[in-house]
């Protein structure tokens, strides 16, 4: 490994725990704009519409399809909201060490599973 | 694109700032916070209401969403997210686009998209209530007729009734 600064482009990074949580950060925040808005609008516009459009929506919402777009959509949710925190506490200044850095990035991506799975198994069983 | 680069002179944050992607952006730093911990409390909310709600029929979810905190939480929370998805990527956007003409039309674009995406998601809000308002009118008018036509037959049976035992 070259002991020189390694230059920040996608395809030569060495990759760490804190790149993965920082494209990740973008990736699920990108993937909620184009994914989860329009879906949070057409729920509420078939709520709006009566009880024919919600039941198209539902029908799309409940299918296999959209279980799977759904839990996407919470995964992204939850993975964003704990980097989010984790910016929050970087803004601070805090979590800069190379050693707290890699372990609060995993702890984060980490999270991000585990409330989703958390979230899944509230609807599910409760 | 070409930059104009400072004089190397002046302190450190002196020699760098106005260097990134965007050229500025202490206020979008700070709004990007600010919409975060919107998003963070009606999301949330959003999702706890989700979890409690015994299921995802029309009546109990319009039920649910028609009481004021919910109604208040969904409006803040459009609000909220189509503004922080503006602020998110039009930082993909500068950081990605470097071409000045295509980058301002996908700012074009992104403004537009957000402000549409807001307003749909507060007048289908606006809609919601309206028919839950309806709804409710029209019932509490059928209740008034029921009442009137009840009270007439009531009437008429006393009147019936009264005439008889009078006579």
């Amino acid at each position: 490994m070259a002991t020189r600064p390694l230059s920040p482009h996608l395809s030569i990074w060495k990759w760490g725990p804190a790149m993965l949580v920082s494209i990740l950060h973008r990736v699920t925040g990108s993937g909620m704009a184009f994914a989860a808005l329009p879906v949070l609008l057409w729920w509420l516009a078939a709520l709006a519409g009566g009880e024919a459009s919600y039941a198209t929506f539902a029908g799309h919402a409940g299918s296999w399809y959209g279980l799977v777009i759904l839990v996407g959509i919470s995964w992204a949710f939850f993975n964003h909201l704990c980097s989010g925190l984790r910016h929050f506490v970087l803004d601070v200044g805090a979590g800069y060490a190379v050693e707290a850095n890699n372990r609060w990035s995993v702890v984060t991506t980490v999270s991000g599973v585990v409330l989703t799975a958390a979230f899944w198994a509230a609807i599910v069983l409760g | 694109m070409a930059y104009e680069s400072p004089p190397s002179k002046g302190t450190g944050i002196g020699r760098v700032r106005g260097l990134g992607a965007a050229h500025e952006g202490t206020h979008h730093w700070v709004l990007q916070r600010y919409t975060a911990a919107g998003n963070f409390l009606t999301v949330t909310f959003l999702a706890f209401s989700l979890v409690l709600l015994p299921d995802f029929t029309f009546e109990t979810v319009r039920e649910w969403i028609v009481r004021p905190l919910p109604t208040l939480a969904m409006a803040t929370l459009v609000l909220s997210v189509f503004w922080h998805a503006r602020l998110g990527l039009q930082v993909l956007i500068e950081d990605y686009l470097h071409n000045p003409a295509s980058k301002f039309a996908a700012l074009l674009v992104l403004n537009l998209a957000a402000f549409g995406g807001t307003l749909f998601g507060l007048i289908s809000l606006a809609r919601i209530l309206m028919a839950a308002i309806g709804q409710q009118e029209a019932a509490e008018a059928a209740a008034e007729v029921a009442g009137q036509v009840q009270q007439q037959i009531q009437q008429q049976l006393q009147g019936l009734l009264g005439g008889g035992m009078g006579q």
